[in-house]
């Protein structure tokens, strides 16, 4: 601790002032207090500094009592007073600080609050930290799990672009405590360095899980960093760390909102390219459902009247789930529609479309589809199955379900693929239901699918029903059977009775 | 002329520690005057025309504010710059202060650092 000047002590103190020059006057015509140069501070001029004793705080000399008897006892009366001045400094100096730390505080919450942005808090934190410990430079590092090392996001009062992954920094982020290195080697932590020998502290910004950022800062060898100075960076870091999260699982949520009302409206337009309404033909019974497994899907169904007493019958998965499946659902949609315009047959028109599905595919995706064409005045129905679940037809006069088996692959898959049709009629009281693996697929709680098998046997049962009550009847015995828990796939059925 | 601070606060401690906050200018020539009422703040005032006063708010005989009142008032002493330092931080004592046109409106706990900046500033600018 550096001693503090005597003259500064009497000129504070007149109580000081006053004792000292009765006290001198006691002591002799010549008798004075001098500082360590020898000028009088009180009492005569007139003596000389040849007869002197020393004034001394912490083994420094900081004045004299000379040229009088008794000088000891003045000496030691002044020492104690600076004592008390040193004290009374001391717990100055400690005041100030907190005085510091409080206001520091106090600024970095009006910071925070009046630009909630994480640059402008980092940027606030970087120049708070560096203004309050006195320290040459700063750096502001995110910690992420993605990178490797510590990334600089902030600087202040140097130019280093790259820092590298010193032990101090390692140790903060393993043990989530402050730290100082006193003794550090620039080259360890700056690319830039060149064999300096720096003091270094670090504090983490923590959050209940992890590190979410370190604040480093620089001062020169030998202007060492002390405890003091970890408690001060962790009072700024401890104040930023929640608010930088805060802001961040808000730009999450704005994010995840802003996707949710994207995919509302793909959602929509996806929507619009489904029937809006069922056929109204007479003698013929209609039915369907649409069930994403998230807000869009790669299932699809059509109803497309061709001519007159000739419907098209769609119905198509295609592999995956959500936006890409949605995408490729609306491409190869557009490409069916654009084959059955120009060609006659069902299994010409499946080629085009194939070959228009083949040319622009996209990586991996491919689609199964099922279609039919439905001469609703014989109930001829002829069609192609492309790599599509088999639909069921349940034969009344037989009392027997027939499955439309695959005469083809699925599309997108290669080019120039052949397909075949075949045809079949449907009689009075015939109906046929369409779907997509999602229903086949689903599990139960102990990983076990509903099955091709089962769905034959529901669907056996509901053959009285009408086709909404089919449709509604599978819908049910598939929620009683499935795992909620369990993701499910996209969902689409489809029912066709000839009354 | 060595520029000259005033520092009226009847808490002796406080005056400590202004006084130390401004160590730094202290040493560098500048000399600190201290009062712990208002009429002496005011006979140092006219006395040894400081460039700048610290001067608390609630003080015997007369108090900071009044102080404040009569220097922007006198011709001779309107351009010393005035600190109102105060644990009263109300808007109401803040207008106040406003009232008595003080150049500067602070409360305590003050920040040592933006003391050190108006004593720049202003010894600057004298």
């Amino acid at each position: 601790m550096t001693s503090i000047s005597l003259s500064r002590l009497v000129d504070r103190n007149p109580e000081l002032q006053e004792a000292l020059n009765g006290i001198l006057s006691q002591m002799g015509p010549h008798a004075s207090i001098r500082d360590y140069t020898g000028n009088v501070l009180a009492g005569s001029n007139t003596g000389s500094d040849s007869t002197r004793y020393p004034i001394s705080q912490n083994g420094e000399i900081i004045g004299w009592v000379a040229d009088g008897i008794n000088a000891k006892p003045v000496s030691l009366l002044i020492e104690y007073f600076a004592r008390q001045e040193e004290e009374k400094r001391s717990l100055g100096a400690e005041m100030i600080d907190r005085y510091r730390e409080l206001n520091l505080l106090y600024h970095l919450s009006e910071r925070l609050a009046e630009a909630p942005h994480p640059e402008s808090i980092i940027r606030a934190a970087l120049e708070e930290a560096l203004r309050l410990n006195k320290a040459k430079a700063g750096l502001f590092l995110t910690v992420s799990e993605e990178q490797s090392s510590p990334q600089i996001a902030a600087v202040q009062g140097f130019q280093y672009t790259s820092i590298l992954k010193g032990d101090l920094l390692d140790r903060v982020i393993q043990t989530r405590k402050a730290d100082i290195d006193n003794e550090a080697h620039g080259e360890d932590y700056f690319l830039e360095e060149k064999g300096e020998i720096l003091s270094l502290a670090c504090a983490p910004l923590k959050t209940e899980k992890r590190v979410i950022g370190l604040i480093v800062l620089v001062r020169d060898q030998g202007n060492t960093f002390s405890a003091g100075a970890i408690k001060l960076l962790n009072s700024i870091t401890m104040q930023i760390a929640p608010a930088l999260e805060i802001i961040r699982l808000y730009q999450v949520a704005v994010e995840k909102e802003r996707i949710e009302r994207e995919l509302l409206m793909a959602r929509q337009v996806q929507q619009s390219l489904l029937p809006a309404e069922m056929p109204q033909i007479q003698g013929w019974d209609f039915a369907r459902r649409w069930r994403p497994a998230r807000e869009v899907s790669g299932d699809f169904y059509d109803f497309i009247f061709e001519g007159p007493d000739q419907l098209g019958l769609v119905i198509a998965d295609v592999t995956d789930k959500g936006m890409p499946a949605a995408l490729f659902m609306v491409f190869a949609r557009s490409a069916l529609r654009a084959s059955l315009g120009q060609i006659h047959t069902p299994a010409e028109a499946i080629t085009v479309a194939n070959n228009l599905i083949c040319r622009d595919s996209f990586e991996g995706l491919f689609a199964t589809l099922f279609y039919a064409r439905l001469m609703t005045d014989s109930g001829q129905l002829t069609y192609v199955n492309a790599g599509h679940n088999p639909p069921l037809l349940y034969r009344s006069l037989q009392d027997e379900i027939q499955l439309l088996k695959r005469t083809g692959l699925p599309l997108g898959v290669v080019e120039n693929s052949d397909y075949e049709e075949c045809s079949v009629v449907l009689q009075p009281g015939d109906f046929i239901l369409f779907y997509t693996d999602g229903i086949t697929e689903a599990v139960n709680s102990a990983g076990v699918e509903f099955g091709p098998e089962r769905l034959q046997r529901v669907i056996y049962e509901l053959k009285a029903c009408s086709t909404d009550e089919i449709i509604s009847g599978l819908e049910n015995a598939l929620n009683e059977y499935a795992d909620p828990s369990q993701s499910f796939d996209d969902i689409t059925m489809m029912a066709v009775r000839r009354m | 002329m060595p520029s000259k601070i005033l520092i009226a606060d009847d808490e002796a401690f406080i005056r400590l520690l202004i006084e130390q906050t401004l160590e730094e200018f202290e040493n560098q020539g500048v000399v600190i005057f201290t009062a712990d009422n208002g009429e002496d703040a005011l006979d140092i005032i006219r006395k040894e025309r400081p460039e700048l006063v610290f001067m608390d708010v609630m003080m015997p005989k007369l108090n900071g504010f009044e102080v404040c009142q009569v220097v922007k008032r006198d011709e001779d002493l309107k351009n010393i710059f005035m600190v109102i330092l105060t644990a009263k931080g109300q808007e109401v004592d803040r207008l106040h202060g406003e009232q008595v046109r003080a150049d500067i409106f602070m409360t305590k706990p003050f920040d040592p650092d933006e003391l050190i900046g108006i004593v720049a500033t202003v010894l600057k600018r004298s």
